[in-house]
């Protein structure tokens, strides 16, 4: 027995031999390396902050000069564009064959720059770099986020950056002043939602004596849709792919689940339950009736109270929202989510840079000293130093100021409710959230929002229990060319079916639209990738 | 050509009824057309001096509601703002240069006949062409790259060097000056070039002027070139700074859509659009008496 | 003289349309313009498969012919009655202020305009006052393209009337004195002096603007439109964009751009020849 295991290693280290990868041992605190002399590397950065500290932009700021103290490397824009047209610029960039030497891209982009051969193959770097902490946070649900990454011959072609479920995980907002007008309890399923939603609209939850009231949140792009949809297990996400029961690959988007919600949604707006000109407002646009007090239902995120509902309650005596888990429809077990693979995106080196494992050590360092916090790392140590600095707080703020961010799926509402408990001051890693948790200096909204945020938005988020589409993979050729054009026929053909415009059986007319603008070819190619 | 073109009415004064009727209702349709025109504009500006509260109910019509200063304030304070507005002004006086002197040059020897000038022929046509044939976005995108112009000024003010209409406009101006005037000087021993300086270009005066106010427009009002040709934001032109600030951001990430609910506010975005606009505001009323002379004589000619 | 200019004509409009190639090729970044393989027409077979390319060509010449012919009577009608003013203040006034919107970029306007055209904006407040109902007018499909022909004859009609201004300072003055003799009131002398004079340029322009019909407004389209109205609004030149700089598909963008250059090319010469045959025209 022991021998055979012995034999085995031996026959192991000799096939590896070869090939470098045992040349080395590099222990973990070596994958923390810190570049002397620094080393330089130019990025592609989206720029969203629009003030920076007096003396900082978006070249020379503490984020870039904490990035080349700790790890040694100089990070340089070589392209800095606002985030919506940051696309078009690194597709720019690729047609001139002139890309920074790595950037951190969505799928799409990735597999552009496979097809294009433009980045190196990271097996080999990962491999030999990448700490424990970051191998356990990149490799959750068993390589899943590898998927978009991976080529056909099993090489990572860049490495996912994670990010926290948490950004992903839909959470029901509901007007808890309103429920209370209403006499009414916290819905339990979907269908009591959308029922509340239609008294909401119908019964005048706030009293003035006029129908100014609407249900349920819904804007031009069918944001909170995808939540909703869920609950009666339909996965409308855009490049969602679900198995059917005979083993093949539909969109979401076509699956007769669908149907059922629309049909209920379509009722909801017929009934004036859902603002009639949502089909023309964006959602800052749309978002302006929360701040006003006139929605009464939002399918979104933890962080929503942050945003227009804070102004809600600033602006309404007595508003109040509560979160309520997403309540599955009836019949359907658990709520269970259809989520994007969650990563900030996908990191990659381009080809023939020198120091391609540098990508690596700089994901070493923002796993230990950033997304699994441990107090004693240099970077931490820096970044909580900047974190409390008020010059940066009070403008960009310092995760902006870092080229990019990790993260991971920590339950941060458990967290702070037991440390409040435990009366304790401080929670390491999320330090400036849980200040503003438990400050009693802020004005009464931000207060409100801070706690919903974090003592009952996040607790309405389980990990545990999400689902990805079934196709992970880089998007196929012909997703690659028609993608948005299929995912702008959802949104309209959506739209009209809620608007009542068609009726429901125009979905048949949808599926077969979908499918043959590049739907099917897309499931036959996916088919092909998966069959090899 | 100069006379005043409403002389035939002055006839009528004190005509009949039906005209005088005529007279109130062309008046009320001009007068309202003006404030058509206007209207946006002076709404604007009047949202940019508003109270936001009054603006996000829609109260501003033709005035401000709540005057204040505070979104001017804040575009005082927008580094980004200033920053684009410094290349916009860069560009428009680099560019504009460029542009008139290009201009010029060629517009004299082409207002040549072909028995002065034998290959005008061959000139006209390559300027046609390229006038009329556009190589498309990636083709463009490409030669722009590969002469290294990305995110510097040249970007964009080269690749538009030779505006080639304006060269028809300011050609046909100066080919319509009474030759005489020229053979007179030819005669007297004036050069080639003297004649082009001394005689030729104060004539052109109108002509340049239009072609001055067209390519200070098109620099200053330009965007896209702006967008496509300059890696980083700090590049940017004023048009396209604001055209990426009104263009909807993605608002996935979280801090972003906090941002963005605190700076996208329309006062703001208002008094940005208005200050954007300003410089055409002051620089257009005194070209304005140029342009329609230079203009209608270099574009059409009866 | 004429060398500097041509030099750049030559860098920045000839050098490009060797870029041009890659319509007929797989464009492949890392290999070049040069180096990447030919396909023949593949890219034209599969824009002629796409759905849309019928549907944006078809909205290309919708949307710019009922420009053209929106836009034509207006400014006649306008230099027409602003010739008929006796004060000349007020008229170099209203003139100040029409030609104003010509000069405002289309990025300043889209910002104005999506302001004005909200739900809830100044229009649909003043139709509400009327009685009639909020429209969607930037995201129905109908009423963008509305909203779209509106804007734009807004923006030049002012600026269109220079021309027609011109052409009617040039009418022999004597034939106005001789109608007034014969007893014309004003309305017969406008139909019978006026128009007859300036026929000659209302047709040329008619003809010049031929040569327009596949420029719908780029500039206009893509900073007002959204995808619930691209099934009516999306045009030849906002499809390239998107198919090359968001869909990365730069052959096919190329393909499709280049099927509108040469068909525009042979519209404006056309027309150029027609204006020169009838109005001796010429441009250069």
């Amino acid at each position: 027995m022991k021998l055979r295991r012995v034999m085995a290693l031996g026959l192991g280290l000799i096939m590896a031999m070869p090939m470098g990868i045992m040349a080395e041992e590099l222990s973990e605190e070596e994958k923390l390396k810190t570049y002397d002399p620094a080393i330089t590397l130019t990025f592609a950065k989206a720029e969203v902050v629009t003030n920076y500290a007096e003396g900082e932009d978006a070249q020379n700021n503490s984020g870039y000069a904490m990035w080349e103290d700790i790890m040694g490397i100089h990070v340089e824009n070589k392209i800095l564009a606002p985030s919506s047209s940051m696309t078009e610029k690194m597709q720019l960039a690729i047609a001139s064959n002139d890309i920074p030497d790595f950037g951190i891209v969505d799928a799409t982009m990735m597999a552009s720059l496979i097809k294009n051969d433009m980045v190196e193959v990271l097996t080999d770097e990962y491999e030999m770099w990448a700490t424990d902490a970051l191998k356990e946070l990149t490799e959750q649900n068993n390589k899943g986020l590898f998927a978009p990454v991976t080529n056909s011959e099993g090489s990572y072609m860049g490495i996912p950056v994670p990010n926290t479920l948490g950004d992903s995980y839909p959470i029901m907002w509901i007007r808890q002043d309103w429920l209370d007008n209403l006499g009414l309890d916290a819905p339990t399923t979907m269908d009591e939602a959308l029922d509340i939603a239609m008294k909401f609209a119908t019964e005048d939850p706030d009293g003035n004596g006029e129908k100014d009231t609407y249900g349920l949140y819904l804007d031009k792009d069918l944001n909170g849709l995808n939540y909703i949809m869920a609950a009666y297990e339909a996965y409308t996400n855009d490049e969602f792919w679900v198995k059917t029961e005979d083993g093949s690959l539909i969109a979401g988007c076509t699956d007769e689940k669908t149907k059922e919600p629309l049909e209920r949604l379509a009722e909801l707006y017929a009934a004036g339950a859902i603002d009639p000109e949502f089909a023309v407002k964006d959602a800052a646009k749309e978002e302006e009736l929360i701040a006003a007090g006139k929605i009464g239902i939002y399918c979104g995120l933890f962080f929503n109270p942050l945003g227009v509902m804070k102004d809600c309650v600033a602006n309404i005596d007595g508003a109040d929202w509560t979160a309520v888990p997403m309540p599955a429809a009836e019949g359907v077990e658990t709520y269970t989510p259809g989520v994007p693979l969650n990563v900030y995106g996908y990191i990659y080196a381009k080809k023939g840079i020198e120091n391609p494992e540098a990508i690596i050590v700089m994901l070493n360092w923002l796993c230990a000293g950033y997304a699994t916090p441990n107090e004693d790392n240099e970077f931490y140590i820096k970044y909580n130093e900047l974190l409390a600095d008020p010059a940066i707080r009070d403008t960009s703020g310092v995760n902006n100021l870092m080229p990019f961010q990790m993260a991971a799926n920590i339950n941060w509402g458990e967290t702070f409710t037991a440390a409040i408990e435990n009366g304790d001051e401080h929670v390491p890693g999320k330090d400036a959230d849980y200040q503003n948790v438990i400050s009693t200096e802020l004005d009464e909204a931000t207060s409100w929002a801070w706690k919903k945020v974090y003592l009952e938005g996040y607790l309405a988020i389980n990990f545990d229990n999400v689902r990805y589409s079934d196709y992970a993979g880089a998007p196929t050729a012909t997703a690659v060319k028609t993608q948005s054009l299929l995912d702008k026929q959802k949104l309209t053909d959506y739209i009209a079916i809620i608007m009542g415009d068609k009726d429901i059986s125009y979905f048949d007319t949808f599926v077969e639209t979908y499918n043959s603008i590049g739907g099917s070819q897309i499931a036959k190619e996916i088919a092909e990738e998966l069959g090899e | 050509m100069n006379r005043t073109n409403s002389k035939h009415t002055s006839g009528l004064h004190g005509g009949s009824v039906g005209s005088r009727i005529f007279i109130v209702i062309n008046i009320t349709i001009l007068t309202m057309l003006a404030v058509m025109c206007a209207f946006p504009v002076v709404h604007m500006f009047s949202v940019s001096l508003s109270n936001q509260s009054a603006v996000a109910a829609n109260q501003v019509n033709l005035l401000p509601v709540g005057f204040n200063l505070a979104s001017y304030k804040m575009v005082a304070k927008r580094e980004a703002f200033w920053n684009s507005f410094g290349v916009s002004v860069q560009r428009v006086a680099i560019g504009v240069t460029i542009n008139t002197v290009l201009t010029v040059l060629m517009a004299y020897p082409l207002s040549k006949s072909v028995r002065e000038f034998p290959s005008r022929r061959v000139y006209v046509w390559i300027l046609l062409f390229a006038m009329i044939f556009d190589g498309g976005l990636i083709p463009n995108y490409l030669q722009v790259k590969n002469l290294d112009l990305f995110d510097t000024i040249w970007a964009l003010v080269l690749p538009g060097a030779v505006p080639i209409y304006n060269v028809i406009l300011v050609m046909n101006f100066m080919k319509q000056l009474p030759d005489t005037i020229e053979e007179a000087a030819e005669v007297d021993g004036a050069s080639y070039f003297q004649r082009f300086t001394r005689i030729v270009l104060p004539l052109s005066k109108p002509s340049i002027a239009t072609v001055v106010l067209f390519s200070f427009l098109n620099h200053w009002n330009g965007w896209f070139d702006g967008k496509i040709y300059n890696n980083n934001t700090a590049n940017y032109p004023l048009q396209t700074y604001l055209q990426a600030l009104l263009a909807n951001t993605d608002l996935t990430n979280s801090s972003e859509a906090i941002e963005n609910a605190l700076t996208n506010v329309k006062t703001l975005q208002a008094a940005q659009l208005f200050l954007t606009m300003l410089p055409i505001l002051i620089v257009y009323p005194f070209l304005q008496k140029y342009f329609t002379k230079g203009l209608t004589i270099g574009a059409v000619k009866g | 003289m004429i060398l500097p200019g041509i030099v750049f004509v030559f860098i920045f409009k000839y050098m490009p349309l060797g870029g041009i190639t890659i319509a007929f090729k797989e464009f492949l970044p890392g290999k070049g313009i040069w180096g990447s393989p030919w396909v023949g027409f593949e890219n034209f077979e599969y824009m002629m498969l796409l759905p849309d390319t019928k549907q944006v060509m078809w909205n290309t010449l919708f949307i710019a012919a009922a420009k053209i012919i929106v836009n034509f009577p207006i400014p006649i009608i306008v230099s027409i009655l602003l010739n008929e003013v006796r004060s000349a203040k007020f008229k170099r006034t209203v003139q100040t202020i029409i030609y104003l919107p010509y000069f405002i970029s289309w990025v300043i306007l889209a910002g104005i305009i999506q302001d004005l055209f909200a739900m809830d904006g100044i229009i649909n407040n003043l139709l509400n006052l009327f009685g009639i109902e909020s429209i969607y007018f930037l995201g129905n499909k109908y009423a963008f393209i509305g909203v779209l022909i509106g804007t734009d004859v807004w923006k030049n009609f002012g600026y269109n009337t220079v021309v027609y201004l011109a052409a009617i300072t040039g009418i022999d003055e004597s034939l106005y004195e001789a109608a007034k003799i014969d007893g014309a009131n004003r309305f017969q002398q406008i139909m019978n002096i006026t128009l007859p004079g300036i026929a000659p340029i209302v047709t040329l322009m008619l003809i010049l603007n031929m040569g327009n019909v596949l420029n719908a407004g780029f500039e206009q389209i893509f900073n007002l439109y959204n995808p619930l109205v691209y099934s009516t609004a999306d045009i030849i030149d906002t499809f390239v964009y998107r198919i090359s700089l968001v869909e990365a598909n730069y052959s096919l963008g190329t393909a499709v751009g280049l099927l509108k250059s040469v068909v525009s090319f042979i519209l404006i010469i056309t027309s150029y020849k027609i204006a020169n045959k009838y109005s001796d025209y010429t441009v250069f």
